[in-house]
């Protein structure tokens, strides 16, 4: 290449955060780094990470050395931990105090929390391009105010850009309706966005589908890139499960609601009554629970420590996640909303050859992952007695799984690596500005 | 680690989270720390074996006046006393905390003594930073993971 095409990647979540996104993230800056891109990541201060969910400098491992980062000078105001920063009324009344922030928040974007942040990330991305001018600018929501550098770049120099969207911005993907209206300041902002962006990102089909049907001018600029699994965060083996006591598992942040927490673990209790192995398991949930000063002090919590056998055992470093997949016998597959959520969690938990027990909704783009796979476990419904039953059910898959299962198990996963997820639609991307460059 | 102990004084309003407790109060021990615990709703035997020096139970308590009954001194008092049986039997959980925690002679006494104060939820930040401001010297801070950071940086 003549003269290495310039990414900006704004993407707030980018390593060492310890957030799910930071994997996609990271995969995304260095499939682009090893085409030879110059890519400045632009994100927020290492130190605001620590008011969220904390750092995990394991990840900055695999990050290309070639990539400057950026941080912009900007925090969570309502993470604050310093109670003497807090203005009175926040202090005395803090959940109107946090309503009144979010009017003043979609006065500067129409986002409340990150909108009053669109004057720094604006002046961020036209300081990058004024020092290295920038090709084209990749920006990965959420927060969806971080559009706001895309679309100034854009407006002032021409600046073509792309939107890995992830889960979709005017998608409500839990609730599986329309997050706003299309006359809306967000629709419009949305409507322009969509016009304008070279590609735009999603992760699954029903996003795909959901965005075909409201912005039909998309066409193919519109695909799916799935979210994927590391290979050293599995294990190529698993132990074998000992019937005097089996562990079940569960890792990854719990976004699910405290009614579902609540009905796992009466569905646990009813198990250990009816099965004598079950009786004898244990049940461990690693992962986050709660952000911020809530970190570990979560309604989830509270049920996990009133529960029989079952405990909470905090985060996991990426670098320790394949010890702690190693660790367990059966996994639990919690997950929240339904088709338009896939979840990362879950192609980590295909892979690792596993029994899997599922407890979401029967339409949830989960279950497409998993579809066909050995060794995977459903209720019938969602209540505690269908939970119950289920657990059963996996503890005896697990106890009775040959090698051949596993190895086929983890075989049906091996498509889901998140380099063969990301790499086709950055090289897709990255083609006409190549092509350019070595004109 | 600093040579004399941190004093540390956690504050609740709900009852606190023992798995929270377990991860936090070790390391603010090993980091040196002496961690005394007030919560408006506390179960002492929930809290056994956490690393906890003393712990106090904040409830709305009758105080004696120091002063006699239907004196000038009384009625003039009165208002006010009325004023904080009506928080604590109708106020919010933040305001009840507060109008507790500010007249129990331990929280007080412990408070004046704390180096860092610590909020466990929402409700119980409203006293905390009525306390920083009593106690200007005092690291105030929201959330076990915060106290733990201000423990280290001490």
């Amino acid at each position: 290449m003549t003269g290495a095409p310039h990414l900006l990647y704004l993407a707030y979540g980018f390593p060492p955060a310890a957030k799910s996104s930071a994997y996609r993230m990271r995969e995304v800056a260095n499939s682009f780094a090893e085409r030879g891109w110059d890519v400045t990541v632009v994100t927020i201060a290492h130190t605001s990470w620590e008011l969220e969910y904390g750092l995990d400098e394991s990840l900055m491992d695999g990050v290309h050395p070639a990539i400057r980062i950026v941080e912009m000078p900007l925090r969570r105001n309502e993470l604050e931990t310093d109670i003497r920063r807090w203005p009175r009324y926040r202090a005395r009344f803090p959940i109107r105090w946090r309503q009144r922030q979010a009017k003043l928040d979609i006065k500067t974007f129409p986002e409340p929390v990150f909108g009053r942040w669109r004057p720094v990330i604006e002046d961020t991305a036209l300081r990058v391009h004024h020092e290295h001018p920038v090709d084209l600018c990749l920006v990965s929501p959420a927060p969806y105010t971080m559009v706001a550098g895309a679309l100034r770049l854009h407006r002032d120099h021409g600046v073509p850009f792309a939107v890995d969207y992830r889960d979709g911005w005017s998608l409500d993907v839990l609730g599986g309706g329309e997050a706003f209206t299309p006359s809306s300041p967000a629709g419009q902002l949305e409507a322009e966005l969509m016009a304008a962006a070279r590609a735009v990102w999603v992760v699954n089909e029903p996003i795909r589908e959901w965005y075909a049907a409201r912005f039909p001018a998309l066409g193919d600029r519109l695909r799916v890139v799935r979210n994927g699994f590391d290979p050293h965060a599995v294990t190529a083996s698993t132990r074998r499960p000992d019937p005097a006591g089996l562990a079940f598992g569960y890792v990854g942040t719990v976004n699910f609601s405290v009614d579902m927490t609540r009905a796992i673990l009466n569905g646990w209790r009813l198990a250990r009554k009816q099965d004598d192995v079950i009786a004898r398991s244990t049940l461990t949930f690693r992962g986050h629970m709660g952000a911020g000063h809530g970190r570990a002090a979560s309604a989830h919590v509270r049920y996990v420590e009133q529960t029989p056998a079952v405990s909470y055992r905090g985060p996991v470093a990426k670098g320790d996640i394949a010890a702690v997949y190693a660790s367990f016998d059966v996994l639990l597959l919690a997950l929240a909303g339904g088709r338009f959520v896939t979840s990362g969690k879950v192609f980590e938990y295909a892979a690792s050859g596993l029994p899997i027990l599922s407890v979401h909704q029967a339409e949830h783009d989960a279950a497409a992952v998993l579809d066909g796979r050995p060794l995977w476990v459903r209720p019938d419904a969602l209540d505690a007695e269908a939970i119950g039953k289920a657990f059963v059910t996996a503890a005896h898959t697990a106890l009775s799984a040959t090698d051949e299962q596993r190895a086929a198990a983890r075989a049906a996963a091996e498509r889901f690596e998140r380099r063969r997820q990301i790499e086709p639609a950055v090289a897709e991307l990255a083609a006409p500005f190549e092509a350019r460059a070595n004109r | 680690m600093t040579d004399t102990p941190v004093t540390v004084l956690l504050i609740g309003a709900t009852a606190p989270i023992r798995t929270a407790l377990e991860g936090a109060v070790p390391e603010l021990v090993e980091n040196g720390a002496e961690v005394y615990l007030a919560a408006y709703r506390l179960s002492a035997p929930d809290l056994a074996g956490v690393r906890i020096r003393d712990m106090r139970l904040l409830q709305p308590r009758i105080y004696p006046s120091g002063t006699r009954r239907f004196s000038p001194r009384w009625v003039v008092r009165l208002p006010r006393r009325l004023l904080i049986r009506l928080v604590e039997k109708y106020g919010d959980l933040a305001g009840r905390v507060w109008t507790t925690a500010r007249r129990d002679p331990w929280l007080v006494a412990r408070a004046a003594q704390a180096d860092v104060l610590v909020a466990l939820d929402p409700a119980a930040a409203w006293t905390v930073w009525k306390l920083a401001r009593r106690h200007p010297g005092t690291t105030a801070v929201n959330g076990l993971p915060a106290a733990v950071d201000a423990v280290r940086e001490r």
